[in-house]
């Protein structure tokens, strides 16, 4: 049971993840593209100024619901197979650390050490906060 | 009709494929090699390093070949290794191990995540780049 739930849950987070970075990829490609071809197959790496929001985005919307999942078994008593589709799942498709780390480190190829600093900063920061805020928000 | 800028079917798809496997395998390995309490969770700790050289190694690839299949990049990269790696599990565990006074816990796993996982990334970023210019020597010879 808690094996399907975590598919379920997990295809769910990846989908949902990949449709904010599709959105983000496209949205930037419009900006920079210098001519009206493809734009709607640039992929991720591709798109030009890109800095990676819809990673950060997911990565703190995903420590948000971590942190609500706990709250609900400790405070409502969710079932146990419940907090693990909402945590390994949905949590855990929907965030990502190994686009965390490709993307800071293509920043650091290109020389965009602020930025690269700023990516490792903001996703820990804000992902914490959120996960703390999920935590208090069910008491 | 899609919506503009979004991608084709076959691409969510094999998001959805991948999504399902990258999610299982994290579950799987997660029953096969429990956190202990008060521990690293050491398991997490190595997807994510593994997951980090992976996808960098598979970008920089697919950076020299742009011809690689979209759906496929789609299905290995946000798919199935998106997928397999976790944030919000790291950060989860910090908090938890924070909360419960396990500060060489905490304070340890998230600096072996973030510099073990950057430096997997980087190298998988240079393992990527060697095999791609291996591959467009080979494709020179071939020409």
């Amino acid at each position: 049971m808690a094996a399907a739930l975590v598919g379920l849950f997990g295809v769910a987070g990846a989908l949902l993840r990949f449709g904010v970075d599709s959105w983000f990829a496209h949205h930037a490609s419009i900006r920079t593209a210098r001519s009206a071809g493809d734009s709607a197959h640039v992929p991720w790496h591709k798109a030009r100024l890109h800095w990676p929001w819809a990673t950060l985005l997911v990565n703190v919307a995903g420590c948000f619901i971590i942190g609500v999942s706990h709250a609900m078994t400790m405070k409502l008593g969710l079932a146990p197979e419940w907090q693990t589709a909402l945590a390994t799942g949905l949590a855990g498709g929907l965030t990502t650390f190994s686009s965390w780390t490709t993307a800071t480190v293509r920043l650091l190829t290109e020389a965009r050490f602020g930025s690269a600093v700023l990516n490792v900063a903001a996703n820990l920061v804000l992902g914490f906060a959120a996960a703390a805020a999920g935590i208090a928000l069910v008491s | 009709m899609k919506p503009a800028g979004m991608p084709a079917g076959r691409a969510w798809l094999a998001v959805a494929a991948g999504g399902l496997i990258g999610a299982e395998l994290r579950y799987g390995l997660g029953l096969a090699f429990p956190d202990l309490p008060g521990a690293v969770p050491w398991a997490t700790l190595l997807i994510n390093v593994g997951g980090s050289f992976a996808l960098a190694a598979l970008t920089t690839i697919w950076i020299a070949r742009p011809q690689t299949a979209f759906w496929l990049r789609a299905g290995l990269g946000p798919g199935l290794l998106g997928s397999f790696t976790t944030f919000s599990a790291v950060v989860f565990s910090v908090d938890q191990l924070a909360r419960a006074g396990e500060h060489m816990a905490w304070a340890a796993y998230l600096a072996l995540s973030v510099l073990l996982g950057l430096a997997a990334a980087g190298l998988g970023w240079r393992f990527g780049k060697s095999v791609a210019v291996r591959h467009d020597a080979g494709a020179g010879r071939r020409a």
